[in-house]
């Protein structure tokens, strides 16, 4: 139960990247039932803040956790996955874990791939400032965001 | 010169790599859990490795792409365990815990890259395309001539039309 949550969890955030506007409410109840709240928050913060300001950021900033964060670095992988960006042949709604992984893309490979160039400090800040309050929110008592806290 | 851009590219992978790992755990924690995987992968208790034509299907973005717990009708075989079909998150999921299935995506997404593009006849939905433009025009075609049929046919027979003159073949009424 707790391993297929946590597959729910990051099968969600490859959405989220890839833009298929699957609304965080409607699964908001499953991404926590597992008690795992901390990280739960996290990808609903990143889906707020995609849904509050430009998705393309949080879409790049997400590319570039995946390419990053996961799998074992691929030199080879890197190679033909930067030959597909520069040739402007892959865009970041045909993307997913398994392209990105072990890739190590720099930001301006990322900035290439979602078409603009934005400051990731001050996006993971926004990204953080809304998780916060939704711990903060969580610590009130309330057992999870109500629908209007997630769509304001 | 091209030893030049080998280490060149070697050392922004490195860097990039380097700069990756120093930044703040925040939201590496989500990721941790692959590595848990990778390591155990009994842990993820799926029904082995997508068929070489889901592989396929995936590379092609043939695959629905959706989560399969969003209906209700799936979530409890998702729950248990098991997938009644395999969406792309699925099977991205899944390659990244299996080294064998990530090395075939990998080869034949490549493999494709490099074959020539099939010319315009030659794609199976341009052929459909453009065997439903041929019916289409054949039916408009087939209406066409049934039209001139039926506005000719009183000429064609030498039929006396009673209250019309037969004109350049269309019939008018007479005021």
């Amino acid at each position: 139960m707790r391993i297929h949550i946590e597959f729910a969890r990051l099968a969600y955030g490859e959405q989220v990247m890839r833009c298929t506007n699957r609304p965080v409410e409607m699964v908001s109840d499953l991404l926590c039932m597992d008690g795992e709240y901390e990280k739960a928050h996290k990808w609903i913060a990143l889906a707020i803040a995609k849904r509050q300001g430009d998705p393309d950021i949080i879409r790049g900033l997400l590319a570039y956790f995946f390419s990053n964060y996961t799998g074992k670095p691929n030199l080879q992988r890197r190679r033909y996955l930067i030959e597909q960006i520069e040739n402007r042949r892959l865009h970041l709604k045909d993307c997913s874990y398994e392209m990105l992984a072990g890739t190590c893309l720099s930001w301006d490979h990322v900035f290439q791939l979602c078409g603009k160039s934005f400051n990731p400090t001050r996006e993971k800040e926004r990204v953080r400032k809304i998780f916060d309050e939704l711990m903060a929110k969580k610590g009130e008592g309330s057992s999870w965001p109500s629908k209007t806290d997630l769509m304001s | 010169m091209a030893k030049q851009d080998r280490s060149d590219e070697l050392k922004d992978f490195l860097s990039s790599e380097q700069e990756a790992s120093s930044e703040d755990g925040f939201f590496r924690d989500l990721f941790t859990t692959f590595e848990q995987w990778r390591r155990n992968p009994h842990l993820l208790e799926t029904s082995g490795c997508p068929s070489e034509e889901t592989l396929r299907a995936y590379i092609a973005g043939e695959l629905p792409d959706r989560l399969t717990f969003e209906h209700e009708e799936y979530f409890l075989h998702y729950l248990a365990g098991e997938s009644p079909e395999w969406t792309k998150s699925e099977v991205s999921l899944h390659a990244l815990i299996c080294d064998s299935c990530s090395e075939s995506i990998q080869t034949w997404r490549e493999r494709a890259q490099r074959q020539p593009k099939k010319k315009f006849w030659e794609r199976p939905e341009r052929i459909v395309a453009f065997d439903i433009s041929w019916k289409t025009t054949f039916m408009q075609v087939s209406v066409v001539v049934l039209i001139m049929l039926l506005n000719w046919w009183p000429v064609a027979i030498g039929y006396d039309v009673p209250h019309g003159i037969i004109d350049n073949g269309a019939i008018k009424t007479k005021l």
